[in-house]
């Protein structure tokens, strides 16, 4: 059967479902100068209207045409500039987290969970992102890493085992009689 | 997901714990979301074809991208650099390069092009990535634009590459008086005018053509000369930074 090719309401009602959460997932790689990247993404799935993937890959797509799209901004700005500035147009938003209480705590929390995301590859740690932040499931998240889904499967176990293992992490965790399989 | 039971040193508390990490995204209003989608409705959407003379302006460094576009080949069949579009007609051919017309967005191009130049040889296979990295980055960062990238234009400028590094190669050798390795250069570069890679696409190398530069090369390598060999590659643009310090054109990455 031949399959016909999207259209531009097809496009609309992606951009209606999806929009949002490609927002928060530019937003959280890359903060604002991220999200002014979330127009791109559809006018880039415009462009593609003959050959878009089946209706049931397409979220997974526009997940990495945004990837895309961030990648080759991040390079845009390392090519063109070398000021400080430019460079921190393209970095992980800050928490805006208080000094005292709740807050502080949290941000301790936060920051041990950076440092144990940091020890992982940048594959490894984008695909415990998209599982964990961005709720992709695992053959979601690999179509958006260009992996094979039981590769990607591996990488993600392996790569929960690291996190569970640092120390960072670890001192955070309840003790093991808690936790399920513990 | 839920952890599955193989993950056996992983509980519900980390993830938890991992999804509290996530920054948090600043809300985004109705109006804010119905604006953005008049824009992108608004745009053009037509792709362009990269237009003849294609080389577009040198970067000043690079990151080397091969994982990434490695990675994005298992891909492909999701959306791939293959359009399986070639050019309408003669005068598409002669603005844009024969052949098919790559996508530079996507996440396999740089699989892509490795794959299309396998036969370009290079004296190192660190002078190949740089090469190959820059290229990919070059249209990368071409993005906004819907710009398509044919193969024949890729290859020649890939073969382009392949000679800078080349000529380069021989400098050092005739500067340092390894005989063997003057040699060995010098055969590559005057046998270049044979590789597919360029005559695809610039048979004449005359003229005004693409490589119309290449019978200077060859006579500076025929003469033992790298100021003429320097002077013959640095209109070209061929020369991207890493690949001819001996002859003082990029001298790194």
């Amino acid at each position: 059967m031949v399959r016909q090719p999207a259209s531009r309401a097809d496009v609309e009602e992606l951009y209606r479902r999806h929009a949002g959460e490609l927002r928060g997932y530019l937003y959280r790689r890359a903060g604002q100068a991220g999200a002014d990247l979330l127009g791109e993404v559809f006018v880039v799935a415009l462009q593609r209207l003959d050959d878009l993937p089946d209706p049931d890959v397409r979220r997974a797509w526009l997940f990495g045409v945004a990837r895309r799209l961030l990648l080759a901004a991040q390079r845009d700005v390392r090519q063109r500039h070398d000021a400080e500035g430019e460079r921190a147009r393209f970095v992980e938003p800050a928490d805006d987290h208080g000094a005292d209480g709740d807050d502080a705590d949290r941000a301790g929390r936060t920051a041990a969970v950076r440092a144990a995301l940091d020890s992982l590859s940048e594959p490894d740690r984008e695909l415990v992102r998209l599982t964990e932040w961005e709720r992709l499931p695992i053959a979601d998240a690999a179509v958006v890493l260009g992996l094979r889904p039981g590769t990607a499967r591996v990488r993600l176990h392996r790569a929960r085992r690291a996190l569970a293992a640092h120390p960072a992490l670890a001192d955070l965790s309840p003790p093991r009689s808690l936790t399920r399989g513990g | 997901m839920t952890p599955t039971g193989s993950d056996r040193d992983w509980s519900d508390h980390h993830g938890t714990v991992i999804r509290e990490a996530a920054p948090d995204v600043p809300e985004w209003t109705e109006a804010e979301r119905e604006a953005l989608w008049q824009r992108v409705d608004a745009a053009d959407p037509t792709p362009a074809v990269r237009r003849r003379r294609w080389r577009p302006a040198v970067a000043g460094a690079v990151v080397v991208l091969l994982g990434v576009g490695v990675a994005g080949a298992a891909a492909g069949n999701v959306f791939s650099a293959h359009t399986g579009r070639g050019p309408a007609d003669a005068e598409d051919v002669e603005l844009g390069g024969p052949g098919e017309r790559l996508d530079p967005r996507a996440p396999d191009f740089a699989a892509v092009i490795d794959d299309l130049t396998t036969d370009i040889r290079f004296p190192t296979a660190k002078s190949r990535a740089g090469a190959l990295s820059w290229d990919v980055d070059n249209y990368a960062g071409d993005r906004s634009g819907g710009s398509t990238v044919s193969t024949g234009a890729v290859r020649l400028w890939v073969a382009g590459h392949a000679l800078c590094a080349w000529s380069d190669t021989w400098a050092v050798a005739l500067r340092t008086g390894d005989r063997a390795g003057e040699e060995r250069a010098a055969d590559v570069v005057l046998d270049a005018r044979t590789w597919p890679s360029i005559t695809d696409t610039d048979p004449d190398l005359a003229n005004d053509s693409e490589f119309a530069w290449l019978p200077h090369l060859e006579q500076a390598v025929r003469t033992d000369d790298p100021a003429a060999a320097r002077a013959a590659l640095r209109g070209n643009q061929s020369c991207m930074p890493g690949l001819a310090p001996e002859l003082g054109l990029g001298k790194r990455w």
